[in-house]
């Protein structure tokens, strides 16, 4: 009986052990500011405004690749909309002045009164936008990769240095197109 | 009892002249070291700091920061090269703003000192008028350039919200990420190149083209100083570190 005991107890131990050493080594992504959308991303809602139709099947794309990454699962799910009042995402383009040649886009983060956040904020957010610069993105590749960077943004990914993360930016020269085993280690680190 | 009428009314003779006196001696004793004598109140008050950006403006506005992707790592060389002008400048106003030339973060404007010039063809206590990127915008005057969809649906939430808000009288401060606002009365070292359009000197280059140096804000009258380029210190934007001005205008010299 005491040695079932005592088995019982190495057993407990052995796993206490093995819990707290994988936690020790458990990645701790780096580039997020560690805030998220406030209503999580179970069913996050993409709006294509008729100034980014251009984009449409890049932004289609990208949010599949963020559904689908090739590296596991994670709560990602989403789908498209035709209104924004209730969406998570909303997607719009323009040709932008020349002094933002080298910007491809821009993602702002917003409240639920509709006040603009920072990313280096503590406040989660209820919507993002994403704004693309129509002057820049005309290769269709390069077009579905700023989208999934974009995306990455929205869900509260920061731009990374590691050329092998889609949250590298170009001008670190990124060399993946698509959502890499970190970057789905991240959303599930957030979310 | 006339006696007394007599000395009642010298005391009083004497107070009014003491009082009369101090009135008129008052200006002399207490100097303002910024009044000239013979100077009107016009050349007075002539560029002194000053802006539009109230105290209020400044505690109620909407913090707004906006994150770019950007293509290429911007080079200091590729931005000398596609700058006309680089001066350091001191701001003399914040006039207004607006986002008719800038529909992302907007444009603040106002006037500016050219101290020293770097490269271009500005001269030495020069007057010009500028435009920095960003600054406070009335939401009214950000949304006017606005998609529409974005508008409504900010629209919708503050009405679900239950907020009434005045646009006209309420601002939004954007700015991207690193850059700085222009303040009155301080020193920069500043990349402009004349847009023609605005017909205003437009600082460019974002974070690199705009950064102050460690130089005491000006509060009474903005005129050009000397600078000792070896003690001032200019702030990068991006990392906080400063460096000798000295330093920063030798690489920039070695880069045109
Ligand atoms: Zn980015």
């Amino acid at each position: 009986m005491s040695k079932i005991k005592k088995n019982i107890s190495c057993l407990i131990l052995f796993f206490i052990i093995v819990s707290i050493s994988s936690c020790a080594f458990a990645m701790t992504p780096t580039y997020t500011h560690a805030i998220r959308y406030s209503r999580g991303v179970g069913n996050t809602c993409y709006y294509v405004d008729s100034s980014a139709s251009f984009f449409t099947s890049s932004i289609n794309s990208a949010a599949n690749n963020w559904v689908h990454t090739d590296y596991g699962a994670n709560p990602i799910y989403m789908t498209a909309v035709s209104s924004t009042k209730a969406s998570h995402m909303d997607i719009y383009a323009g040709y932008l002045l020349d002094k933002y040649n080298n910007t491809n886009a821009y993602t702002t983060i917003w409240t639920s009164s509709a006040t603009q956040l920072y990313f280096n904020g503590t406040s989660n957010y209820y919507y993002a936008e994403i704004v693309l610069n129509r002057n820049n993105m005309t290769a269709n590749t390069e077009n579905t990769s700023t989208v999934t960077h974009e995306m990455g943004h929205c869900f509260g990914l920061d731009d990374w240095t590691y050329a092998y993360s889609i949250m590298c930016s170009p001008k670190s020269e990124r060399k993946v197109t698509r959502v890499q085993q970190c970057d789905n280690d991240t959303v599930n680190y957030l979310y | 009892m006339n006696k007394k009428k007599v000395l009642v009314a010298f005391i009083a003779c004497s107070i009014l002249i003491s009082i009369i006196l101090i009135m008129a001696i008052k200006p002399t004793i207490k100097v303002n070291e910024n009044i000239v004598l013979g100077e009107t109140t016009a050349e007075r008050t002539k560029n002194k700091p000053s802006t539009f950006v109230t105290e209020q403006i400044k505690e109620t506005a909407e913090d707004a920061q906006v994150a770019t992707e950007l293509n290429e790592e911007v080079t200091m060389k590729g931005l000398i090269d596609s700058t006309e002008n680089i001066a350091i400048v001191r701001i003399i106003s914040l006039d207004s703003s607006s986002a008719k030339f800038d529909p992302v973060v907007g444009n603040t404007y106002g006037k500016l000192l050219i101290n020293s010039v770097v490269k271009g063809n500005l001269k030495e206590g020069e007057i010009v008028d500028y435009a920095a990127l960003g600054g406070y915008l009335t939401i009214a005057e950000w949304e006017q350039y606005q998609p529409a969809a974005a508008n409504e649906k900010r629209d919708f939430l503050r009405e679900q919200s239950g907020i009434k808000l005045n646009k006209e009288e309420s601002y939004i401060h954007l700015q991207f990420e690193d850059n700085i606002d222009v303040e009155e009365g301080k020193t920069y070292i500043a990349y402009m190149n004349y847009n023609s359009e605005m017909g205003k000197y437009e600082i460019t280059g974002f974070a690199d083209g705009l950064m102050e140096l460690s130089i005491e804000k000006e509060q009474k009258r903005v005129s050009p100083i000397n600078i000792d380029s070896q003690k001032v210190m200019i702030k990068n934007n991006h990392t906080g570190e400063y460096e000798s001005l000295e330093s920063y205008t030798e690489k920039v010299k070695s880069n045109m």
